[in-house]
């Protein structure tokens, strides 16, 4: 019997073990070293937190060229040559396709993502003991500059496609219902003030602190994120709301002590045969780069290639267009009071170039864009200068023509404000005489006079005349001063920041303050008058969503 | 008398097992020698675990049978043959039972005893014995690369279609997904086991499901040697082959290719761009100083390739006793392949034992260890790293060597890349680097418990590894600088690959085998497999090391690359196998099999939920009748064997990326100076297995004594959710991920065919023939269909075609005149929109689809070209015997197919300064010439050479793969069995009009690959002497 029992049992035995041996669901999870589950992720401490961050700022370069082909190529400055692609030639004749190789839909999704991934987990209750022995939330500042990032994604969406999902859950399955809407300019930007107002300090002073990561590579951290006060400034300025984006720009400019710098490029005689200059050595000026996408030429991934894009000899993408190099060749170069001749030295010298090559046979001259010969390997969302000519831009809106116009001549510093014929007082003051906070720059509090009494005259650096305030250059008289204002701004930003990736953005957001796309369509068209009816169609700005399949 | 001494023989029936007497009758007969016609002595008839031997007459008898049973007949030097009985009355009396004389089944699902051969890999053997299952593909000619192979079609699209490799009955994964540091290189994990090793191999077809899912491909079943009983055998195998340079097309002359450069510099329109800095090509001035430089006759391939030679040694040692029996066996291979440096080393040792510890418990312990050296370069159309192809494409007027610099004397210092900017073999060969190392270590162990007569328990436990290192570095000198894109120039490079993973395998399964009353044959298995893998790999990359004797990595290299993996996959299965079968005749199976795995996602669909996690489940049964058992049959003297089978059954393919389903971040670089996180993939909760549903049917016969054997095989498999990319939602910022998606189906027959032709004392005559074909069809794709680039050609994946159909352009010859060319007024359209008519000269491209045919050719102008999927393949043995001589003749063909050959569709381009195939004498030069080749273009801006049906060939070829002599020496000494002494001569001729060197080839192992040349190194004629000496 005992023998029976054995003989039946064990076989079952087995089996039992069988079944229960292997606890099936812990040995089919696995894991692996090489990559983190997005469940698994909490981001409750700065190491991770700054990770995260720089993942982030990772997939900021895989959008870094396309950002300044988008931006540049369908504004007037830019023009396509032989060796550029149908790809490149479509977006400078607004009619991409879905399929084009420059769409940046996808790629500023995924930052969008990733910002969302960062807010949905991190812990900004997190605190740890900062240098003056206080409890400090520290990972706030990565939630901020997340969100800002976020923001300029979605504006960049606007810009180039008029168009985006406003979402914030982190999308991280392929089946995941996501729950956006389409929104367009008017409607979502107001969201993203409203996201963002939060989060910079309401006094002007104080400035906002951004994640501090040390020096990475060749900057310091906080060059590599976005001030929150400058987005803001921008999205208000798109919305024509002028007065907060004029506060917002300010406030960063004042926080910061920002001033325009005197770099200049000059004639050193007044027979014009020798130039000198040290514009371009404003490129690697720390207080002048707010803002860069820092890439690296080592690193596959993280290369940029507009250098080889722009100025690969006779294998250049883009050349300035004749309007382009109309701007800077047209402007009058003032030595003295009584010499003056043709062309802002900012172009040839820092800007674009001629070199002769040989095609066909024959040698030919072509002009192509250096600047990025000077900006090694970054591509620039803000700098000073950019902050001040928008700020310009607003207060122009706001009535105070001579002011703004006298950020090009005459610098913003209390020693020129103060001439009433430069600027009428009552531009800068209200109904009670008293200075109105966003426009003191020292006229009223002397302790602003001390940041901004260096304040140069940004037209001066590429036209001349040390002192700042040469003759050539006014506001004429008989014309609206505020079309005329905002005319020289716009063009001030292409002799200023040509070819960084501002230009369609800034026609745009003029074109919205005239409330016509008639501006836009007759600005661009200057470079392709057959772009003028096409582009009185709104629609047409835009590149189509980049892709036709889901959603 | 004679009865008691017929029991005695009955001397083997196991000390296992205790004998079941029930039944009454007894079975007589006769074992013949086909050849001889005379009885055969000590063959080993067995039933179940009865066992008798044959008298010196051929005669045996055996007692106490009832039902129906099948008895077997096995002795060395013999093939095996079984025979259904009829126990049913008290006493039978059988028909003589021939065996064949030769140990030699040409063709068949099982090929035993590899012995006295040059092939390095088992991929060989099975391509050459086992074709009627197996359609196999050799990767090149490289030793020990491999073969691609597929049982009854191409049961996958996009993930991997070569079948499951069980070894031993430990599943092996071959990592198919690998990629290699070197151009044209594929890590051959076969070669891990050396041939002579191998005791069997079986083709697995329709019972796949009992592999769940990982039997969608086939399963191909190796086991190697064991230990034998009662004697001591040691084999002594000896071989050394050379190995012939390949026969490649040849290229222009120097002063034809002269002619070609000069036709391109000055007579294109383009030629201006070909022009800089080699003026010193055309100076006919003896006294200028690149005079000498531009003017000698170099054959470049005299510079590469040289004549293989492979040495090779095995012992082996197999004994053993009625408790414990040993193999042992040790192999060192070293050799030189074909190019120069480029040599193959391997060291392989395994030991195994099966112990009988008590009656009811054995033990099999298993230890193997192989190490893999090679020395390496760049294979296939690489223009820079190549030294094969660089060698097609170099100029012969130049010298290996430099000149001095007023060039009047040839120094030996290694010439730099010359004026045409093409990089100099000599320099590849001797100063670029490869080492390459493949290792596997693993130990077994197999105990097996006899619970009772009918339960058994058996296990299996498995641990190994793999690793491979690989090291690669391109110099700088001689070398031309390539312009990496989006990046600078590398000037030189080093990669390096390190690949480790190790697996565990654990197989448990309980059975019960009974046989009532003789007549119900009951075999039931439950078990349960477990396979554990952790893998890791790390690769990096840089360039320019800035000096030649620096050719480490380092991070102050430029372009830096680093990547790296560390994953780890688990799988589990249960299964169920029971076979049932009614007077031996009527045999009906059924499989299922339930597998979990981390690589499905978390709720994969059609998956059943248990035990904590999700099942797929793989069910599958057949049956069979032998009709031959039946009454009507039994006595028809002229047919052996009738057996008819038809099987049903699902398997799957795992084939998935490990952590494919997972939501992960991955990490990536910042500069250089960071690592941050984003997220590299989203979740796939319903990611799965491919399912592969198959129907068969066949027929097996047998005539003549066994001379004439047919086998006619069909099937139908259906594979659906195939996994495919699929484009991820816009707003994740992901680009694609990994679904289930499309199906396809192959439909197709097997034919075999063997035959013993002369069977006599003297001399014996054996043949046998298969006949393969089958037919793929992409069956849907609900994304729609999509274009693959393969090399400068596209491969389109479309419901309706078959997988890997090329999809190019038309032509229609070149056109002979300028009227010609305007009558057709065809265009492409240049960079700058603008266009520009086709000439005189250039191709006549069609515009076969009607609603593109607007006169310009562009890419609406593709249409399918042609499909690789041959019609017909199959193997033809012969085996000739004459006294203590052996004479085999090996063969094997393809019919239709259609090859993409590459290569010469970069050494017909003439668009460029490199060398040129002597096809390119034809091209097309005046008005009025007639020529298939159109004329010479720098840069060809017309795409003359673009993906066309110029460059599809048909790949039909004849193959005499070997012949090989061998010739047994009639000894019998104390000390020594046997000695053999065999030549053998591989690749020995093709028959085809294929215009490459091989019309067999394959680029990578993917299915969307196949049919590409991508010029690799063909088969090249081998002749191996070698000896086998049996101790």
């Amino acid at each position: 019997m005992k023998h029976i029992i054995f003989k039946h049992s064990i076989p079952f035995v087995v089996l039992s073990w069988l079944l229960i041996s292997v606890s099936c669901d812990d040995f089919i999870e696995v894991d692996s070293n090489s990559v983190i589950p997005v469940e698994d992720y909490k981001i409750d401490n700065p190491a991770t937190a700054r990770n995260t961050m720089f993942g982030i700022l990772a997939q900021l370069q895989r959008v870094a060229d396309k950002y300044v082909v988008v931006g540049e190529l369908r504004g007037d400055l830019l023009t396509t040559t032989e060796n550029s692609t149908q790809d490149l030639r479509d977006i400078a004749d607004f009619c991409a396709d879905s399929l084009n190789a420059y769409h940046l839909e996808s790629e500023l999704y995924a930052i969008i993502n990733s910002c969302n991934y960062l807010l949905s987990r991190i812990d900004t209750n997190v605190t740890i003991t900062n240098n003056q022995g206080e409890r400090e939330k520290v990972l706030k500042y990565e939630m901020s500059q997340a969100k800002a990032i976020r923001a300029w994604c979605y504006l960049q969406l606007l810009l180039d496609y008029g168009v985006a999902t406003y979402y914030t859950e982190p999308i991280i399955a392929v089946d995941q219902p996501v729950d956006g809407v389409e929104r367009h300019l008017n409607t979502l930007v107001p969201i993203l003030i409203a996201d963002l107002l939060p989060l910079v300090p309401s006094d002007p002073e104080i400035a906002e602190s951004l994640p501090d990561y040390g020096t990475v590579d060749r900057y310091p951290s906080k060059q590599l994120f976005i001030p929150v006060r400058v987005l803001l400034g921008d999205l208000y300025l798109y919305m024509n709301e002028y007065e907060q984006a004029a506060q917002m720009y300010y406030a960063h400019l004042l926080s910061n002590s920002l001033t325009v710098l005197p770099r200049r490029n000059v004639w050193t005689d007044n027979t014009f045969t020798k130039e000198s200059g040290n514009w371009t050595s404003l490129f690697s000026e720390m207080s002048e780069m707010q803002t860069v996408i820092q890439c690296s030429a080592d690193y596959i991934e993280s290369q940029s290639h507009l250098m080889d894009m722009f100025d690969n000899k006779k294998d250049y993408l883009f050349a300035p267009s004749a309007v382009g190099l109309n701007t800077w060749e047209s402007q009058t170069y003032a030595y003295g009071t009584t010499v003056s001749t043709q062309g802002d030295l900012r172009g040839p010298y820092g800007t674009y170039g001629y070199v002769t090559i040989n095609k066909d046979g024959s040698d030919t001259e072509i002009a192509t864009v250096t600047k990025y010969k000077n900006l090694e390997q970054i591509v620039v969302l803000y700098r000073t200068s950019t902050v001040y000519l928008r700020y310009a831009e607003a207060i122009n809106r706001l009535g105070k023509h001579n002011m703004a116009f006298a950020l090009l001549k005459y610098g913003l510093n209390r020693e020129k404000l103060l001439v009433p014929s430069y600027v009428p007082p009552t531009e800068y003051m209200d109904d009670s005489g008293n200075i109105i906070s966003y426009l003191d720059f020292g006229q009223g509090n002397l302790n602003y006079d001390r940041i901004f009494s260096s304040n140069a005259a940004m037209h001066s650096r590429g036209c001349g005349e040390r002192i700042s305030d040469f003759r050539s250059f006014a506001i004429e008289s008989g014309m609206d001063s505020l079309l005329y204002v905002e005319n020289l701004l716009l063009t001030e930003m292409a002799l200023e920041t040509g070819y960084e990736g501002n230009r369609f953005g800034d026609i745009m957001r003029i074109g919205l303050h005239r409330g016509t796309p008639d501006f836009v369509a007759t600005t661009i068209a200057r470079r392709n008058p057959s772009l003028e009816t096409l582009l009185q169609d709104e629609q047409k700005w835009y590149l189509p969503r980049s892709y036709s399949g889901k959603r | 008398m004679m009865k008691k001494y017929l029991f005695a023989i009955i001397l083997s029936v196991s000390s296992l097992q205790t004998m079941e007497l029930f039944g009454q009758s007894v079975v007589e007969g006769r074992v013949v020698d086909i050849a001889t016609g005379k009885g055969i002595v000590g063959v080993s008839v067995q039933t179940g675990s009865l066992q008798v031997y044959t008298d010196t007459l051929g005669n045996y008898c055996i007692p106490n049978l009832s039902g129906v049973v099948e008895l077997d007949f096995n002795s060395e030097g013999y093939c095996s043959r079984s025979l259904l009985v009829h126990v049913d009355s008290d006493s039978i009396s059988l028909n003589d039972v021939y065996l064949s004389s030769i140990a030699f089944s040409p063709i068949s699902a099982q090929y035993q005893a590899y012995t006295n051969t040059p092939s390095l890999s088992v991929d060989d053997a099975i391509a050459e014995y086992l074709a009627h299952d197996v359609r196999s593909i050799r990767r090149s000619g490289q030793l020990g690369m491999g073969n691609n192979m597929f049982i009854r079609g191409l049961n996958s699209l996009n993930t991997n279609a070569n079948p499951l490799i069980v070894l031993d009955g430990v599943v092996l994964d071959e990592l198919h997904g690998e990629s290699s540091v070197f151009s044209g290189f594929y890590t051959n994990r076969l070669l891990d086991i050396d041939p002579l090793d191998i005791d069997r191999v079986e083709v697995m077809k329709d019972a796949t499901s009992l592999y769940g899912s990982k039997g969608a491909n086939g399963v191909i079943l190796i086991y190697t040697k064991r230990g034998i009983k009662d004697r001591t055998r040691i084999t002594l195998n000896a071989s050394l082959s050379t190995k012939q340079r390949p026969h490649l097309p040849k290229v222009l002359d120097g002063s034809e290719f002269r002619r070609y450069i000069s036709e391109i510099y000055q007579g294109s329109e383009n030629g201006n761009a070909a022009a800089g800095g080699f003026e010193g090509v055309f100076s006919e001035n003896p006294a200028d100083p690149l005079y000498s430089v531009s003017h000698n006759a170099t054959d470049w391939s005299d510079e590469v390739y040289r004549v293989g030679l492979l040495q090779r040694y095995s012992l082996g040692v197999q004994g053993g006793d009625d408790v414990a029996r040993y193999n042992v066996s040790v192999g060192y291979t070293f050799g030189d392949d074909n190019v120069r440096n480029v040599d193959f080393s391997r060291i392989n040792t395994r030991v195994n034992a099966d112990i009988n510890l008590t009656k009811w418990f054995e033990l099999g312990a298993e230890v193997y260890f192989t190490r893999v050296e090679r020395e390496l370069r760049d294979d296939g159309v690489n223009p820079f790293t190549s030294p094969s192809y660089v060698a097609r494409i170099k100029s012969p007027f130049f010298s290996p060597f430099s000149y001095t610099d007023d060039g009047s004397m040839l120094t030996n210092n290694i010439a730099d890349v010359d004026a045409l900017g093409v990089s100099n073999p000599r320099a590849l060969i001797e100063n670029a680097m490869g080492g390459y190392k493949q290792y596997r270590f693993g130990i077994n162990a197999t105990p097996t418990f006899h619970i009772t007569k009918d339960w058994t328990v058996r296990g299996q436990f498995s641990y190994y590894q793999d690793k491979t290192n690989e090291h690669y570095f391109s110099p700088m000198l001689g070398v031309t600088p390539q312009k990496l894109e989006n990046l600078g120039t590398s000037r030189n490079k080093v990669s390096v690959q390190d690949i480790s993973k190790s697996s565990i395998y654990g197989d448990v399964n309980v059975g019960y085998h009974h046989l009532f009353k003789g007549i119900h044959d009951i075999d039931i298995h439950l078990g349960q497999r477990i396979y554990s893998n952790s893998y890791k790999s790390t690769y990096g990359e840089g360039h320019n090391t800035g000096d030649d004797q620096i050719y480490n990595l380092s991070t102050n290299l430029d372009y830096l690359r680093t990547d790296g993996t560390d994953v780890h996959w688990n799988s589990t299965s249960l299964y169920l196998q029971a076979n049932y079968a009614l007077y031996r005749r009527y045999a009906m199976w059924a499989i299922v099999a339930a597998d979990a795995s981390s690589r499905f996602g978390a709720k994969a669909s059609g998956a059943v939920s248990a035990l904590g996690t999700q099942w797929a489940i793989f069910p599958s049964a057949g049956l069979s009748w032998d009709a031959k058992g039946e009454k009507f049959l039994r006595d028809v003297s002229w047919l052996d064997a009738l057996k008819v089978k038809t099987s049903w059954g699902m398997s799957g393919n795992d084939a998935i990326d490990a952590i494919a389903s997972w939501g992960y971040l991955s990490p990536i670089n910042y500069a250089g100076v960071a690592t941050g996180h984003i997220i590299g993939n989203l979740r796939n909760d319903k990611l799965k297995w491919e399912t592969t549903k198959k129907w068969s049917a066949g027929i097996e016969m047998a005539f003549l004594q066994d001379r004439l054997g047919i086998n006619f095989d069909i099937y139908h498999h259906q594979t659906e959710n195939l996994l495919n990319y699929r484009n991820a939602d816009l707003l994740s910022g992901q680009s694609y991920y990994l679904t289930n998606a499309g199906s396809l189906k192959n439909f197709g027959y097997e034919v075999q065919i063997n035959g013993k032709l002369v069977a006599r004392p003297k001399f014996s005559w054996h043949m046998g023939l298969s006949l393969n074909h089958y037919k793929n069809e992409i069956t849907s794709l609900p994304e729609g269909e999509f274009i693959t680039n393969v090399l400068d050609g596209y491969v389109l994946s479309r419901q309706g075609e078959a997988a890997g159909v090329f999809y190019g352009y038309k032509t229609a010859g070149v056109f002979t005149t300028t009227a010609e060319a305007a009558a057709a007024n065809l265009k492409v359209r240049n960079a700058d929109t603008s266009l520009r008519t086709f000439a005189a000269g250039d191709v006549h491209f069609l515009e076969p689809n009607a609603e593109y045919a607007d006169g310009i050719i562009d890419e609406n102008d593709r249409t399918i070209i042609g499909d690789p999927n041959p019609d017909l393949t199959g193997a033809l043995l012969s085996r000739w015997t004459w006294r203590h001589w052996e004479l085999d003749v090996h063969c094997s063909f393809q019919l239709g197919g259609d090859m993409y050959n590459y290569q010469r569709s970069q050494l017909e381009s003439m668009s460029s300064l490199h060398n040129q195939s002597r096809n390119v004498l034809n091209r097309w030069r005046g008005e009025g010439q007639l020529t298939d080749v159109p004329r010479a273009t720098y840069g060809d801006p017309m795409g003359n050479a673009r993906f066309s049906d110029r460059w599809i060939e048909d790949a039909s070829y004849f193959k005499i793969r070997q012949v090989r002599l061998a010739y047994n020496l009639p000894i019998n000494k104390p000390f020594i069995e046997g000695l053999s002494l065999w030549a053998s001569v591989d690749n020995v001729f093709t028959f085809t009009r294929y215009l490459g060197a091989d019309p067999e080839c394959y680029y990578g192992n993917s299915v969307l690959t196949q049919g590409v040349d991508f010029g690799l190194m063909p088969s090249c004629r081998s002749f191996t002497f070698g000896l086998k000496l049996n101790l």
